[in-house]
C-alpha cells in the first residue's frame, strides 16, 4: 500500500477571471484593470497568442463574445498538417500549399509555418492533445486534399475540439484572465496606434473600456453574410469590422473557400476526410464525376475544384432536386464509418435522418472560410501600430486565394504564438494607454442608440435579403451581373441597416442588441467581399468567375486592400512575396 | 400547430417571478429545437435569451432541458419531442441558477473543472519527440474525451442536486482523461484528491450523466475506473472506499452479500454511536426484518475461491 | 407456461424476504416458473465491481453460464441486479476478448458461457411477455382507492442502449401495470430519479436530501403509496424513511410496497403472506383503503 502525498501535487492554478457577472451592478465605467496585452477572440489563435504572451512575462487577457470553449475552433474536423514522415519535408508542404493558394500565397509566411509545424504538433502533443495513435504508438496520418503526400495529423474526426480542448486546459493552468461574453464594439487606436478595445459586457448591459499597451486580433471567421453558411452564428468578424473602422486594412476579402461537402438543409460540415476514408461523390445519374473534373486525385481534389465540379454538376442538371448530389460511405461499413468518422454517423442520423452505411448523404456546397482577413506582414503585424491578428481573422497571406485542409488550425497555433510573443515583447516597452473617453463615448452612443431605437426594420429580415444576394452573387460561381446585383443589393442593405429596430431594451443578455452590432459588421464586409470580387476580372484559386475563366497572373498576381474612407471603401493592391516558388499552371 | 413553452426569467420584470411563455407553431419536419427558437427571437419576440452558436453539437453553448431531460436544443428534433409530450417544453438546465431566460450561470460548473486541475501534469522529464504511447493506451480515456463542457450531465445529476459541493460528472470525467493518460504522471496525487469527500465515492451511480450526455462521453464509468484506480493504489480511507470494501469482502466471503456486516464494517463505530442507525437496527430487530449477520457460504462457494485464485494467478502472471 | 432462471439477488432473500416471498406467490398464480439459481453469486452491486472489475465480470459470467446451462434467460427482481447483470451481458456478448477471458477463467470451475442468455426484470415480463390482459383477468380485488407512486429506480431506466428496454425519459411500462391492476398511477419527476442508497453509507445527508424530496415530491402529487421494482430502493424508502423525515422536517408516513406486493395484493393474495407486516413504515392505510372496497370481483 503506497502512501499518497498531497504535497506532490502542483499549486492549485488561479481560478480562471470569468468575468461576465456583476449581479445587477450597472455601468461601472471604471477600467476592468490594465493589462499589458489583450488578445481579442479566445479560439485556438487567441489561446495561443495569449499563453505565449504569458510565458514571455506579459500581463494578458483575453476578450471574447464567447467563451473559450465556445469558439468556432472546435468545428475544425479533419486535422493539422505538419512533414514529420520519412520521405516529407517542410518544403513539400510549402509547395503544396502554395499551389493550393494558385500562386496567391505569401511565400514568406508560408515558410514560417510549415517550417514551424513539427515543433507546433510536437508542443500541442506535450500539452496532452490525444492524437490518434496506431498500433505501433505512431501518430495517425491521413492524405487531405491538394497535398502530394499524407500530412494530415487527427484527433479521431475532432481534431479542432481536441487543440481546443488543450489550449483551454493551458489556459487553466496559467491562471489567464478571461473577460467572457464581452464583445468588443470599439478599437481605441489613437494616432495609428492602439491602446485598447470598448467591449460591451453581454450579462450585464454595461459598455466597459479594456486599456491595453498591445493587442492581438483572433476574432475568427466571418461567414455569416452568406446564407448557406457552416460558420457558427456569432461568426460574424467583428475584428475585420473594427480594424476598417480603425483605419486598419483587410487583405483579399472576395477570397471566399465553399466546403463541397456540407449537409443539405443545416450545411453542418461533413468532413473532407470523408473523402480521405475512402467516400465518393455521385451525381443524380450514379456517376463518379470527379473523373470528369480532376482525373489525378479525383474526389480528393482540393476544394474549390471540388466545390465547383459539384455546383456544374447542380447547374447542369445531374444533380438531386434541391440543388445537391450524393456523398456514398456506404462501402465503409457501420463499424468504420463510427469509428473513424464518428460525428459523420451523429450528424447525418440528427440532422438528416440518414444511416451512412446503408444510404448516401446530401450533400451541397456552402461557405466555410474567407482566405481574406486583417492585412499583415509576414509576422502578424497590421497598419496599426501594437496592434497584430492571427487566425482565420488575419490575411497574411498564408492562404492566398484557396485555403487547403490542414493548414488552418496549423495557422492558428503558428501565428497565434508568433503574434503573442511579439505583443508582448512591444508591450515590455510601450507606453502606458491614455484614457479610452473617447471611443468609450462613442461605444456607449453606439449601443444605446441601437437599444432604445423604435420603429425600423428587425435586422433578421435584413439579413436573410443579404445572405440571398451574397449567396446568388458572390458565390461559387461569379460574373459581372451577378456579382453588380449583390453590391448594389448589399449597399442598400448597409444604408437600411443605419436604421434597425433590436426589440428589446433589456440589459442583460441582451442578444437582440449584440445580432444588431454583429449585422452592422457583416454589412461592412459584405460591401468589401462584392466589390473586390466584382473589380478582380480573372479567376484564381477559390475566386471563378465564367466571364473571365482563366487566371491572369500578368494582370492579377497581387493582393486585393481594402480600406475604408468615410462611408465607403477603397481598394488598392498590393505585390505578392514570391521567394521560393514561381507561378506555374495549376492542375492535379 | 405544435404547443412551444419557454421558462422565462428576468430579475428586473415580475418581481423577479420567473414563468412561462407559449407559442403556438407550424414546426416543419427535420426543425430542431434551436431552430424554433431562433424562430422566436427573430420573428416573435426578441427579448428571449438564450446561448447558442455552432448549431452543429460541437460547441456545447445551447445546453437546456427539454421536456424534463437535459438535451442540446440543436441537435434534438422539435416534432420528436412533441409527438411523445404533446408539447415542447423549454428550461434551463438544473442545479445551475438561472441568470435570465435559458442562461444560467455556468460559474459553479467551470469551477468544478478548475478544482481536479484540468490539464496535463508531466513532473518528469519530457521526451525529446512525442511520448511513447500506443493506441490501446489512449483508447483508455476514449469515454472522456469528447467532453464539450455543454452542462448536461451536471444538470441532470441527481448527487449534485442534493449535494451542490459534488464535483459533478464532467469535471470528474475530465479528471479520469488525465488519470487515464499515461503521459500524466500525477496519478497517485491526483486519485488522493479526487478521494477525497464530494469527489468519486460521492456519485450515486444514477447514469443520468452516461444517459444524456449528448457527446457519448461517459462520466459515471469514468468515475467507477477512478475507483478501481483509488483502490489499486491504496487509497481506501475514503468513506466510499471502506463501504466498497466492506461489501466486496462479505461478498468474497458467503458469495451473498451480508448487509449485517458490511454496514458495520462500513459505519464502524458510527454503527453503534448514531441514533438514528441505531434506531433502524432496533425497529428492524423488531420486525423480524434485520438481516441475518451469520450468513453462511452459499453452494459452490469453492467456485468463488477457485475464480478469485486463477484471476490472481493472471495477474501475477502478467505483471512479471 | 413463461420459464426463467430465477436470480433472486441478495437483499430479496434477506433483509427484503418480503420480495422473495411475494415474488414466488404471484409466479405461481401466473403460471410463471421461477428454476431458482441457488449457486449465483452477488451480482456486486456496482461495489464489487469498483474493487474488481474483472472479477465482477466472472461471476457474473459464471451466472450466465449457470442459467445457460438450464437453457433458461435470467429473471430478476432488483434494478440494481438488472443493471450490473445486463451491463455484464452486453459486455460479454460484444467483445470476444472479454467473453474469452472470462471463459479462461470459467474453465478453472467447469464452466463456459455461449453468450445466450437475455436478463429481464419482472416489471419487463409482467408487462411485456405475460401481459396486461392477463394480469387484469387475475384481479381479484378492487385497489382503486390506492393513488401509487411507481419509484423505478435508476438502474432499471438507464443506460438505454444497455438496458434496450424502456424509454428513459418517458417511462410508462409501471404505470400501465398500476393501471392494469386497477390503481391510481400517480406521476411525478422523481420516479425516474435516485432514491439515494448507493451513498447511504457514504454521504448519508446527500442520501436522504434525494429520499424525502422524491417522496414529498410523489406525496404532493397525490401519491398515498410507493410501488418500487428494486429492493435496494425499498431499504432506503422505507428503512431510512424516518432518517429522511429529519432531512426533510416533517414525517411522511408513506407505505413502500414492492412490485410483487402490489401485484400480490390486487390477486388477493393476503397482506400476511405477502410480508406487508415487516417493513418499517406500517402499510396498514394500503390494506385499509383496499378492504374498505372489498367486493371481490368476480373472476371473468
Amino acid at each position: 500500500m503506497r502512501e499518497c502525498h498531497l504535497e506532490n501535487l502542483p499549486e492549485q492554478p488561479s481560478r480562471c477571471n470569468l468575468q461576465g457577472f456583476n449581479n445587477g451592478a450597472r455601468f461601472p465605467r471604471a477600467p476592468m484593470g490594465k493589462h499589458d496585452v489583450i488578445v481579442i477572440g479566445g479560439g485556438l489563435a487567441g489561446a495561443s497568442a495569449a499563453l505565449e504572451a504569458r510565458a514571455r512575462g506579459a500581463d494578458v487577457a483575453i476578450v471574447t463574445k464567447l467563451h473559450p470553449a465556445r469558439s468556432h475552433s472546435v468545428a475544425a474536423m479533419g486535422g493539422i498538417n505538419a512533414a514529420l514522415e520519412e520521405g516529407d519535408s517542410w518544403e513539400g508542404h510549402a509547395f503544396d500549399t502554395v499551389k493550393g493558394s494558385d500562386y496567391l500565397a505569401d511565400q514568406d509566411a508560408v515558410e514560417i509555418v510549415c517550417r514551424a509545424a513539427k515543433e507546433t504538433i510536437l508542443r500541442m502533443e506535450h500539452w496532452g492533445t490525444p492524437f490518434s495513435r496506431d498500433e505501433h504508438g505512431k501518430m495517425a496520418h491521413r492524405p487531405f486534399g491538394g497535398h502530394g503526400m499524407p500530412r494530415a495529423y487527427f484527433a479521431g474526426d475532432r481534431t479542432g475540439l481536441a487543440l481546443m480542448q488543450t489550449s483551454l486546459e493551458q489556459l487553466f493552468r496559467a491562471g489567464i484572465t478571461v473577460y467572457d461574453e464581452h464583445m468588443a464594439v470599439e478599437l481605441a487606436v489613437h494616432q495609428d496606434t492602439f491602446h485598447g478595445v470598448v467591449a460591451l459586457n453581454v450579462p450585464t448591459g454595461e459598455v466597459v473600456p479594456i486599456p491595453a499597451k498591445a493587442g492581438v486580433l483572433c476574432t475568427g471567421p466571418a461567414g455569416r453574410m452568406y446564407s448557406k453558411t457552416t460558420n457558427a452564428v456569432t461568426c460574424t468578424g467583428d475584428g475585420l469590422a473594427l480594424v476598417l473602422r480603425a483605419g486598419g486594412a483587410l487583405k483579399d476579402m472576395e477570397f471566399v473557400q465553399f466546403h463541397p461537402t456540407t449537409l443539405h438543409g443545416p450545411n453542418v460540415l461533413i468532413t473532407e476526410a470523408a473523402r480521405g476514408d475512402g467516400g465518393i461523390m455521385l451525381n443524380a445519374k450514379g456517376e463518379r464525376f470527379m473523373e470528369r473534373y480532376a482525373p489525378k486525385l479525383l474526389d480528393l481534389a482540393p476544394r474549390d475544384i471540388a466545390s465547383r465540379a459539384i455546383q456544374t454538376e447542380v447547374n447542369e442538371g445531374r444533380g438531386f432536386p434541391g440543388g445537391y448530389v450524393h456523398l456514398d460511405l456506404t462501402m465503409m461499413g457501420e463499424e468504420k464509418i463510427r469509428e473513424r468518422l464518428p460525428e459523420v454517423w451523429e450528424f447525418s442520423e440528427k440532422f438528416a435522418g440518414v444511416n451512412p452505411a446503408k444510404e448516401s448523404i446530401p450533400i451541397e456546397p456552402g461557405q466555410h472560410y474567407i482566405m481574406g482577413g486583417v492585412a499583415t506582414d509576414s509576422q502578424g503585424a497590421t497598419t496599426i501600430r501594437g496592434l497584430w491578428a492571427a487566425g482565420e481573422c488575419a490575411c497574411v497571406s498564408l492562404h492566398g486565394s484557396n485555403r487547403l485542409g490542414g493548414n488552418a488550425l496549423l495557422e492558428c497555433l503558428v501565428y497565434g504564438k508568433i503574434t503573442g510573443g511579439h505583443a508582448a515583447d512591444y508591450a515590455r516597452k510601450a507606453p502606458e494607454p491614455p484614457p479610452l473617453s473617447d471611443p468609450l463615448t462613442a461605444a456607449v452612443k453606439k449601443v444605446e442608440g441601437l437599444r432604445k431605437a423604435v420603429g425600423g426594420e428587425n435586422p433578421q429580415s435584413l439579413k436573410l435579403e443579404m445572405g440571398e444576394a451574397m449567396t446568388a452573387g458572390v458565390g461559387v460561381f461569379r460574373d459581372e451581373a451577378g456579382m453588380r446585383n449583390a453590391l448594389t443589393a448589399v449597399r442598400q442593405i448597409r444604408k437600411r441597416s443605419g436604421g434597425v429596430r433590436v426589440g428589446d431594451a433589456g440589459q442583460r443578455f441582451n442578444y437582440a442588441l449584440v445580432e444588431a452590432l454583429e449585422l452592422e459588421n457583416l454589412v461592412d464586409l459584405a460591401e468589401v467581399i462584392a466589390y473586390g470580387a466584382l473589380l478582380r476580372r480573372e479567376s484564381r484559386g477559390a475566386h471563378f468567375r465564367t466571364d473571365f475563366p482563366k487566371r491572369d497572373d500578368a494582370g492579377w498576381l497581387k493582393h486585393t486592400l481594402a480600406t475604408r474612407r468615410g462611408d465607403e471603401f477603397e481598394i488598392a493592391y498590393e505585390p505578392v512575396r514570391i521567394t521560393m516558388f514561381p507561378p506555374k499552371e495549376r492542375t492535379y | 400547430m405544435t404547443k412551444l413553452r419557454v421558462f422565462r426569467y428576468d430579475p428586473e420584470k415580475n418581481g423577479g417571478k420567473s414563468w412561462y411563455q407559449t407559442w403556438d407553431l407550424d414546426i416543419a419536419k427535420g426543425k430542431t429545437v434551436l431552430d424554433i427558437l431562433h424562430e422566436v427571437h427573430y420573428f416573435h419576440d426578441p427579448t428571449l435569451s438564450f446561448r447558442r452558436s455552432c448549431n452543429s453539437a460541437i460547441c456545447g453553448s445551447c445546453g437546456m432541458r427539454l421536456n424534463k431531460q437535459a438535451r442540446l436544443a440543436c441537435n434534438t428534433q422539435a416534432l420528436d419531442l412533441a409527438e411523445e409530450y404533446g408539447e415542447v417544453l423549454v428550461e434551463p438546465l438544473g442545479n445551475l441558477r438561472p441568470l435570465k431566460d435559458l442562461v444560467v450561470d455556468m460559474g459553479p460548473f467551470w469551477q468544478s473543472v478548475l478544482d481536479v486541475r484540468p490539464f496535463l501534469i508531466h513532473q518528469g522529464k519530457e521526451p525529446e519527440g512525442l511520448y511513447p504511447v500506443t493506441k490501446a493506451q489512449m483508447d483508455l480515456t476514449r469515454i472522456a474525451r469528447d467532453c464539450i463542457f455543454c452542462g448536461a450531465c451536471l444538470s441532470d445529476c441527481t448527487s449534485r442536486e442534493a449535494n451542490p459541493a459534488f464535483l459533478g460528472p464532467a469535471a470528474l470525467a475530465k479528471a479520469y482523461k488525465f488519470v487515464g493518460d499515461p503521459r500524466d504522471d500525477a496519478t497517485e496525487g491526483r486519485l488522493a484528491v479526487y478521494s477525497e469527500p464530494n469527489g468519486i465515492w460521492d456519485c450515486d451511480t444514477c447514469l443520468y450523466c452516461n444517459e444524456v450526455c449528448p457527446m457519448g462521453v461517459k462520466p459515471m464509468d469514468a468515475i467507477l475506473m477512478m475507483r478501481e484506480m483509488a483502490l489499486e493504489h491504496g487509497l481506501v480511507r475514503a468513506q466510499g472506499a471502506r463501504h466498497a470494501l466492506a461489501f466486496y469482502d462479505t461478498v468474497m466471503k458467503s458469495g451473498k452479500v451480508n448487509e449485517a456486516m458490511t454496514a458495520m464494517k462500513s459505519l464502524g463505530r458510527r454503527f453503534v454511536t448514531d441514533a438514528g442507525t441505531v434506531g433502524i437496527t432496533l425497529r428492524t430487530v423488531l420486525k423480524g426484518k434485520a438481516p441475518n449477520p451469520f450468513k453462511r457460504p452459499i453452494r459452490g462457494i469453492q467456485d468463488i475461491r477457485k475464480l478469485q485464485a486463477s484471476l490472481e494467478q493472471s495477474r501475477r502472471r502478467s505483471r512479471a | 407456461m413463461p420459464k426463467y432462471a430465477y436470480f433472486p439477488g441478495c437483499v430479496g432473500q434477506d433483509s427484503c424476504k418480503e420480495l422473495d416471498m411475494s415474488t414466488k406467490l404471484i409466479a405461481h398464480r401466473l403460471g410463471l416458473e421461477l428454476d431458482e439459481l441457488e449457486e449465483a453469486t452477488c451480482c456486486g452491486a456496482g461495489f464489487v465491481q469498483d474493487v474488481d472489475y474483472d472479477l465482477a465480470t466472472v461471476l457474473n459470467a459464471r451466472t450466465f453460464a449457470l442459467a445457460e446451462a438450464k437453457g433458461l434467460d435470467v429473471l430478476t427482481v432488483c434494478s440494481t441486479c438488472q443493471y450490473n447483470l445486463a451491463k455484464a451481458n452486453h459486455e460479454l456478448k460484444k467483445s470476444p476478448e472479454r467473453l474469452a477471458m472470462a471463459n479462461k477463467h470459467l474453465a478453472e470451475v467447469g464452466l463456459k458461457y455461449n453468450g445466450t442468455v437475455k436478463v429481464k426484470h419482472l416489471l419487463q415480463v409482467l408487462v411485456d411477455e405475460i401481459g396486461l390482459e392477463t394480469l387484469r383477468k387475475h384481479v381479484r380485488v378492487d385497489i382503486s382507492a390506492l393513488n401509487i407512486g411507481a419509484f423505478y429506480g435508476c438502474q432499471i431506466l438507464r443506460p438505454t442502449d444497455i438496458l434496450q428496454w424502456e424509454n428513459s425519459d418517458n417511462p410508462q411500462s409501471f404505470e400501465r401495470l398500476i393501471a392494469a391492476l386497477g390503481g391510481k398511477p400517480v406521476l411525478y419527476e422523481g420516479r425516474k430519479k435516485c432514491c439515494g442508497f448507493p451513498i447511504t453509507f457514504v454521504n448519508e445527508k446527500a442520501s436522504m436530501t434525494m429520499n424525502f424530496k422524491n417522496m414529498e415530491e410523489a406525496q404532493e402529487r397525490g401519491a398515498d403509496v410507493i410501488a418500487t421494482s428494486c429492493p435496494l430502493c425499498h431499504i432506503n424508502l422505507d428503512m431510512y424513511q424516518r432518517k429522511a423525515d429529519k432531512v426533510g422536517g416533517r414525517r411522511l408516513d408513506l407505505p413502500i410496497l414492492h412490485l410483487p406486493q402490489l401485484v400480490g395484493l390486487a390477486m388477493g393474495i393476503s397482506p400476511k403472506e405477502l410480508g406487508l407486516k415487516r417493513h418499517l413504515i406500517s402499510t396498514d392505510s394500503v390494506v385499509e383503503a383496499v378492504k374498505a372496497k372489498a367486493a371481490p370481483v368476480a373472476a371473468s
